[in-house]
């Protein structure tokens, strides 16, 4: 854990400093986070609810961190959960006959005003989005975020083999995806 | 050069690099915290906001009502003025004691005239029996616009 992440720990604690030290913690962590929920989400809109949602669940639940897990994949597991959970939410409520919530997300890309991607980047990310749940995580906390397999293996609870084995098999799907769409 | 990059992250397929494609609203990250600011405030004080919640369903009853009512009276008193008018006068008639009892007596005099035809002979009414409520019913008519004249 950095220095100043310790130094929001503590402050965190102190009731004089919760408030201070918690606009620190969301200062240095927002855009991060916010990026990683995008990438599960795709849209903006459903990305701000979802980071709001993280950090109102943080704010609750900060008395319960314990400072032995590290605070970084602390904060990086609630917001994968609170993305997965919006878009299964999402999928339930929604009256369109969707069968996958990868179609969902396909056309929400295509509709996204805040893509300024061109025509190979919207397909290199639609071959994301059709990845299964877990190997799309993956890929997007490797390619885009370089993180280790071993921090990641406390975020998504998978051991760092398996996650191994799920950038490979990521990797090969998308490559397959791209080769059929030149 | 990105052949070079590939391989160091074990990409080994032409991808699009990883700049990132989406972006936001301008501002949105310099909002973000007054945002989440107002959200958390929201969720420790929701005072308010059940208040109107709980009250949501009343008040919508209480609109729809006001909407029917509005409907109903409003094209009433513009387009039939005349009838809207009758309708007042009548009333006047009714709140007047004199008229009051006039009324009474009138329906209580049918009832039992109209009591004696049906159960001192037979339970079918004849043509000639009709035509006779029918006069009374006129006549009485007539008596009672008379009394809301002469007051």
């Amino acid at each position: 854990m950095s220095p100043e992440e310790q130094k929001i720990l503590r402050n965190l604690k102190d009731e004089n400093s919760k408030n201070r030290a918690f606009n620190d913690l969301v200062n240095l962590y927002k855009q991060r986070l916010y990026w990683h929920i995008r990438k599960i989400v795709i849209s903006h809109d459903d990305a701000d609810d979802v980071l709001q949602n993280t950090f109102l669940k943080v704010w609750k639940s900060i008395d319960n961190f314990r400072s032995e897990a590290g605070l970084y994949t602390w904060l990086y597991r609630i917001a994968t959960n609170e993305a997965l959970s919006f878009l299964k939410q999402k999928q339930k409520r929604s009256i369109l006959p969707l069968n996958d919530v990868s179609e969902y997300l396909v056309e929400t890309l295509k509709a996204e005003n805040h893509f300024s991607g061109d025509e190979i980047q919207q397909k290199f990310q639609e071959a994301i989005i059709r990845l299964p749940e877990k190997q799309r995580l993956v890929f997007n906390m490797k390619y885009y975020d370089d993180i280790k397999y071993q921090d990641m293996s406390k975020i998504l609870d998978t051991s760092e083999g398996a996650l191994k084995a799920s950038y490979h098999h990521a990797v090969k799907k998308i490559e397959e995806f791209m080769r059929n769409q030149a | 050069m990105r052949d070079d990059k590939n391989i160091q992250n074990n990409n080994p397929f032409e991808m699009p690099g990883k700049e990132n494609p989406f972006s936001t609203p301008e501002g949105y990250f310099e909002s973000f915290n007054d945002r989440l600011q107002g959200k958390i405030e929201e969720q420790e004080n929701p005072q308010k906001g059940k208040v109107l919640h709980m009250l949501r369903p009343a008040l919508g009853l209480v609109a729809s009502f006001l909407v029917v009512f509005l409907l109903l009276y409003v094209p009433l008193k513009i387009y039939m003025p005349k009838i809207a008018e009758q309708y007042y006068s009548k009333e006047q008639v009714v709140d007047t004691t004199e008229g009051m009892e006039a009324i009474l007596a009138e329906i209580e005099d049918q009832f039992f005239l109209f009591e004696s035809t049906v159960t001192n002979e037979t339970e079918e009414l004849e043509p000639d029996q009709i035509m006779d409520c029918i006069a009374m019913e006129i006549k009485d008519y007539d008596l009672i616009f008379a009394e809301s004249l002469n007051n």
